[in-house]
């Protein structure tokens, strides 16, 4: 089983990382930069992930989420810009820098022909962890000690990627940096890794979750980056994302007519027809002023609630994607 | 960062573990047993059996001689060099090209393996197979003479063989083809991470294998110049080399080790550099996409 915090922080204060880990950003990512010829798969992203928070790294496919990832791990070079990990430059500190960092970056890559316990035996093995239980653990925290025999290339998807999830996890890191960890599970499965990401954070470790998920970075993380086109769109945290702008939810008989009379009332900044909801975006304590004008002007209004931001609403806001292609139809 | 020791040892048990690398052992057995099969039932086949029988005779008795120990041993290690050599070239372009294709390169780096020690790591495994499949392979000639001298009628002389200066000259021979099995090794897998294709690097090695001496040959008939462009071809070093393994080698001059010795240093180092230099800057995520 995972440790817990306090042992962790135990184990890790005879060393002094806890210190320098506690106070300082697990990520510190600056104007980091990748062209392909003409084209700018990530350009100049800067942001930072806090010690011990969840972090949504969350963009549309193709946004540069995974080759941005990549640079940070040593995958792929940088055009320009760097990235500390853990406090470890990775231009000039690499080694340290991915120390005590645990990776599954675009899908578990693990040998087919071995077994799950054969190829975590091995990667710890390259990782200088010659303790046979470390193995043994990495294994049961992602419940997988009973197919543990199999080989990799048997496994269901749900099985490979909790594998991979497993491979970050042998070195007892203090960052665990997730590419799209859920990419093919099921419902089920997608909430048995939702519990493991609680688990790891729980435990006292920063965990990176790269998704195009909005609902499963709004469920699980505590802050967030948003990029598209390969450029940074906002990032802090989630509540502060979330909250930048207050609105209503308005049920109305029409609401066709109703849309373009609000939107001409003074303090309303913005009205959209979500689901024949009328989404008014103004501060919420017109909401009785409104009612009442849409009453006045002859309208039904069958209900009335202040909406609660969704980070679906602020990542289809931020990124003007239109909101079949933003948002997820995936849920669970 | 993972030393190159940890790295090597993993590599081995990786080829360990490979189906692959067992199909290609049974592949070098059997193919052994049916060569020496051949030729014993050649040396024994009646005459007129469809044969021209004075062809024959002559290759029968020729056979024999050569088949037997302590001559066979000649004959065994050229056999078996040549498989292993194709069969370590199969096995470097799959080690190389699996490890682009499923990813695994990258769980590598991010276990904290430095790129260099990786591409070491892996030819010195494929050396050691090369080294256990040279061994295994002489072993299975020498039997496949002993078999051939019983058949033939002479019996196990083992005067005739079984003498230090047998074992020392089977040395030799062994650490010749060594140093062929690794520089073939080396080429198939600087190939395959430099062209990220496990077909460009199997195909390329193999074609040098088997058309690098022909093409060579017609260089030479360029005169001085051909011979110095086939010279300067990468196997034609390591056939040099190898032609010492005969039951009558040639002789070298100071001239032709020289040579000989540039060619085998000089596409070393620059495969190692060059496939270092783009493994460096690879993108291993799109890799082997």
């Amino acid at each position: 089983m995972i440790a817990t915090l306090q042992e962790r922080a135990a184990a890790r204060s005879s060393n002094g990382h806890l210190q320098s880990n506690a106070v300082a950003p697990a990520i510190e990512v600056e104007e980091l930069t990748r062209r392909f010829g003409s084209f700018v798969a990530v350009d100049h992203v800067s942001f930072t992930v806090p010690s011990g928070s969840i972090f949504g790294f969350l963009g549309p496919n193709g946004a540069g989420k995974t080759t941005a990832l990549g640079m940070m791990l040593g995958l792929i070079p940088t055009s320009s810009g760097t990235a500390r990990i853990l406090g470890h430059d990775i231009h000039t500190n690499l080694p340290d820098a991915l120390a005590r960092t645990g990776a599954m970056v675009e899908k578990p890559a693990l040998y087919p022909y071995m077994s799950g316990r054969d190829n975590l035996r091995l990667w710890a093995y390259l990782a200088g962890i010659d303790d046979p239980e470390r193995v043994e653990r990495a294994l049961q925290e992602v419940d997988l000690t009973a197919r543990a025999d199999a080989t990799f290339g048997s496994y269901s998807t749900g099985m490979k990627q909790r594998l991979g999830i497993a491979t970050a996890l042998l070195r007892d890191p203090d960052l665990v940096i997730l590419d799209e960890p859920t990419n093919g599970l099921d419902p089920a499965g997608q909430r048995e890794i939702r519990a493991l990401i609680r688990r790891l954070a729980a435990s006292g470790r920063t965990v990176v979750l790269s998704s195009h998920l909005l609902y499963e970075v709004q469920e699980v993380c505590t802050d967030v980056a948003i990029i598209n086109h390969g450029k940074l769109i906002t990032t802090g945290r989630m509540q502060d994302v979330l909250h930048t702008r207050d609105s209503i939810e308005i049920q109305v008989d029409r609401p066709l007519d109703a849309a373009p009379f609000i939107e001409h009332l003074s303090d309303v900044d913005q009205v959209h027809i979500v689901d024949d909801l009328l989404v008014v975006t103004v501060d919420t304590s017109f909401a009785g002023a409104i009612n009442r004008k849409l009453i006045e002007a002859g309208f039904e209004v069958s209900g009335l609630r202040p909406r609660q931001r969704r980070l679906e609403d602020e990542f289809l806001a931020l990124t003007g994607l239109p909101a079949q292609n933003g948002a997820s139809d995936d849920t669970d | 960062m993972t030393p190159i020791s940890r790295i090597f040892i993993g590599e081995i048990w990786k080829l360990l573990k490979r189906p692959m690398t067992w199909t290609l052992a049974i592949i070098l057995v059997v193919l052994m047993v049916l060569i020496y099969g051949t030729l014993i039932g050649t040396i024994l086949a009646p005459d007129g059996m469809g044969v021209d029988v004075e062809v024959d005779q002559s290759m029968g008795t020729s056979l024999e001689e050569s088949l037997i120990l302590p001559d066979g041993l000649y004959m065994g290690i050229g056999l078996v060099q040549l498989m292993v050599t194709a069969l370590i070239i199969v096995l470097a372009a799959g080690m190389v090209g699996s490890d682009l294709s499923w990813g695994t390169i990258r769980t590598m780096l991010m276990m904290g393996a430095g790129r260099t020690p990786i591409l070491i790591g892996k030819i010195l495994a494929l050396g050691v197979l090369g080294l256990a499949g040279l061994v295994i392979g002489m072993l299975l000639s020498i039997i496949g003479s002993l078999v051939t001298a019983v058949a033939v009628g002479e019996g196990i002389q083992f005067s005739s063989w079984a003498t230090a200066g047998f074992v020392g000259e089977a040395g030799v021979l062994l650490f010749r083809s060594m140093i062929g099995i690794m520089v073939w090794a080396t080429i198939a897998a600087t190939i395959t991470l430099m062209s990220r294709s496990l077909a460009a690097g199997l195909g390329a090695s193999l074609a040098l294998l088997f058309l690098g001496g022909q093409i060579g040959g017609l260089l030479g008939q360029l005169g001085n110049v051909g011979v110095w462009m086939g010279r300067a071809l990468p196997n034609a070093g390591v056939d040099a080399l190898n032609q010492l393994n005969a039951a009558i080698p040639p002789s070298y001059a100071a001239g032709d080790w020289a040579w000989i010795l540039a060619n085998i240093v000089g596409w070393l180092a620059l495969l190692a550099i060059a496939a270092v230099v783009t493994f460096r800057r690879m993108d291993t995520l799109a890799a082997g996409s």
